[in-house]
């Protein structure tokens, strides 16, 4: 995919985030984005969206799309979003909070409802919702480090490509599959979408609890 | 094995739940359909010393809008009237109250025909009754009870035999936990306030569903439950296993059955699994009440009605003495192998 066109399909991914975040009252830091992003891109293939072929990469703090960052740099320099809070940890890495300008909101609003994106929006609205109403924004991180794609692939190492829309491999669309052949229904009747998503967040989140207990760690920003 | 034990035990833990079943199987949200069970499970538990033997049904109605919570009181009315058959609505309100049978297979058949939930409270138990399955029973005085049994006992369930050993070990035998005679002494099976073939079913479906590894959820389908044929089914990744539990020997109502009960079971497991392509093993489990010599002698099979994918059928005898016991039989035993030495040898 052309690097530009890639970029602004993030961009647009990006202010569809911010503006879900923010009906919480809450702004996403760099890594959020970063995990917020690989959440919705993990579900889209239940709403018939295909997601992006090169994307998300392990690395460091999970997964790693650069695209995400360079959206947002983009955003700020054209004014769409602006960049508060930014802070020096002492690790040396600079965290800083994203949210939409007036501009960027008025943006949000068409996509929210084209009929191109409209669909994308419902998916990032239910991560949104979860996030909030879940463990917590704070604790995005810990959903996507128990997200089964990344748990494969994270002992291989940097730089591996994350597709948890596969099938073929272990990966969320695969364990939701499995879910869905597994529960009862009736004759010819698909298990409705909401309820595999809520599903899929519970398991995640009961997932990162365990996650949790089992070697505790400094809480990352 | 694309997944982690860890992460089959989390799904399995979702999965499993009622409410998670029932709003997958009716299409209704499962936040609307847990509050319901939740409301029906708080009205059974705040009048379990009141339900005694009483028997009703609530059906859960996912299309009609009741008028008032359901209280015991009108529970009891209605079961008075000949009314037992209750519809409530996803909120726990009142419905429409009907007349109707209420054996475990009345409520599968109910929930077969209209795709239908039920809560059957019956005998002590409350049996959750989903689309012609019971996907769940809660013993009414003991809810939640389990065994503190430490991991090593739990084996999957394509590890059979070993499920069953453990079960004998740490239930079964001496009657721990689960009573099924009549007459010890006399080998005479228990059949009341439960059929014989519903003690053991029971039991096993319970210790299936606590203590193995691999399985997402359980069902067994109504008709069984001791009143005609009796399966259970336990769905893990890799497909369907069903089991077939039987008896044999005699119980308090002198029904007898003999060896050809073995064969019944293997047909019925062959049916089964010919019947349903989700069912990936079949086992036959026959609760032997006989003698130990009959048990020894006749415990053969016709290997025609074993389905290729019906394991060896496993007859296990029940045992009907305590540890002492048996432990001075066979003291007895050898005292009297030896005299015959003896006395052959001085001969």
């Amino acid at each position: 995919m052309d690097p530009s066109v890639r970029s602004f399909l993030r961009m647009r991914d990006v202010v569809l985030a911010s503006s879900a975040a923010s009906r919480y009252q809450h702004a996403l830091n760099r890594i959020q984005l970063q995990k917020f992003l690989y959440l919705v891109d993990a579900i889209t293939f239940l709403f018939d969206i295909a997601p992006p072929r090169e994307a998300h990469r392990t690395y460091k703090h999970g997964p790693f799309d650069a695209a995400i960052q360079n959206a947002v740099d983009c955003l700020t320099f054209r004014g769409l979003a602006s960049v508060k809070g930014v802070s020096r940890q002492a690790d040396g890495t600079t965290t800083a909070f994203y949210e939409l300008t007036n501009a960027g909101k008025a943006w949000a609003k068409d996509l929210r409802i084209d009929v191109a994106t409209a669909t994308r929006w419902q998916a990032t609205q239910l991560v949104a919702e979860r996030a909030a109403h879940g463990l917590g924004w704070p604790r995005l991180r810990d959903l996507v480090y128990a997200e089964p794609t990344y748990v494969a692939a994270r002992p291989n190492g940097w730089g591996q490509y994350l597709h948890p829309e596969d099938t073929r491999s272990t990966s969320t669309a695969l364990l939701l599959r499995t879910v869905e052949s597994l529960l009862p229904s009736r004759a010819g009747q698909p298990i409705h979408r909401d309820l595999l998503i809520d599903l899929y967040f519970d398991f995640l989140e009961s997932a990162a609890e365990s996650l949790r207990l089992q070697a505790p760690e400094v809480e990352i920003r | 094995m694309p997944f982690t034990q860890g992460q089959i035990a989390l799904l399995a833990k979702l999965i499993s739940d009622v409410g998670v079943q029932a709003a997958a199987s009716l299409g209704v949200p499962r936040k609307d359909i847990s509050n319901g069970i939740a409301t029906l499970q708080n009205l059974v538990n705040a009048n379990i010393s009141r339900i005694g033997a009483q028997s009703f049904a609530m059906v859960v109605d996912v299309t009609a809008t009741g008028n008032g919570v359901l209280s015991f009181a009108q529970i009891k009315r209605h079961i008075h009237a000949g009314r037992p058959v209750i519809s409530i609505d996803l909120n726990g309100r009142f419905v429409a109250a009907n007349a109707g049978k209420l054996r475990v297979k009345d409520a599968g058949d109910r929930t077969a025909s209209s795709h239908g939930f039920e809560i059957l409270i019956m005998e002590g138990y409350s049996y959750y009754v989903l689309d012609g399955k019971v996907i769940d029973e809660i013993d009414l005085n003991e809810p939640g009870a389990v065994l503190a049994l430490g991991p090593r006992w739990r084996y999957p369930i394509s590890e059979f035999p070993q499920v069953l050993r453990v079960h004998m070990r740490e239930r079964l035998a001496q009657e721990r936990g689960v009573t099924y005679w009549k007459d010890r002494a006399n080998r005479i099976l228990r059949a009341n306030p439960e059929k014989t073939e519903a003690i053991f079913h029971r039991d096993l479906l319970w210790w299936i569903r606590n203590y193995t590894t691999g399985v997402i959820r359980t069902y067994s389908e109504p008709e069984g439950f001791g009143q005609d044929k009796t399966d259970i089914v336990a769905v893990t990744l890799a497909g369907g296993h069903v089991v077939e539990v039987k008896w044999l020997g005699v119980n308090e109502h002198k029904t007898t059955y003999n060896r050809k009960r073995i064969d019944e079971g293997l047909i019925q497991v062959k049916q089964y699994l010919e019947r349903d392509d989700d069912l990936v093993e079949g086992y036959l489990v026959v609760y032997d009440g006989r003698s130990s010599d009959e048990h020894k002698k006749n415990s053969h099979y016709d290997q025609a009605y074993q389905h290729p994918l019906c394991r060896e059928p496993q007859i296990l005898y029940l045992e009907s003495e305590v540890p002492t016991e048996i432990s001075a039989r066979v003291v007895r035993s050898n005292k009297t192998t030896k005299t015959r030495k003896t006395r052959k040898k001085t001969r």
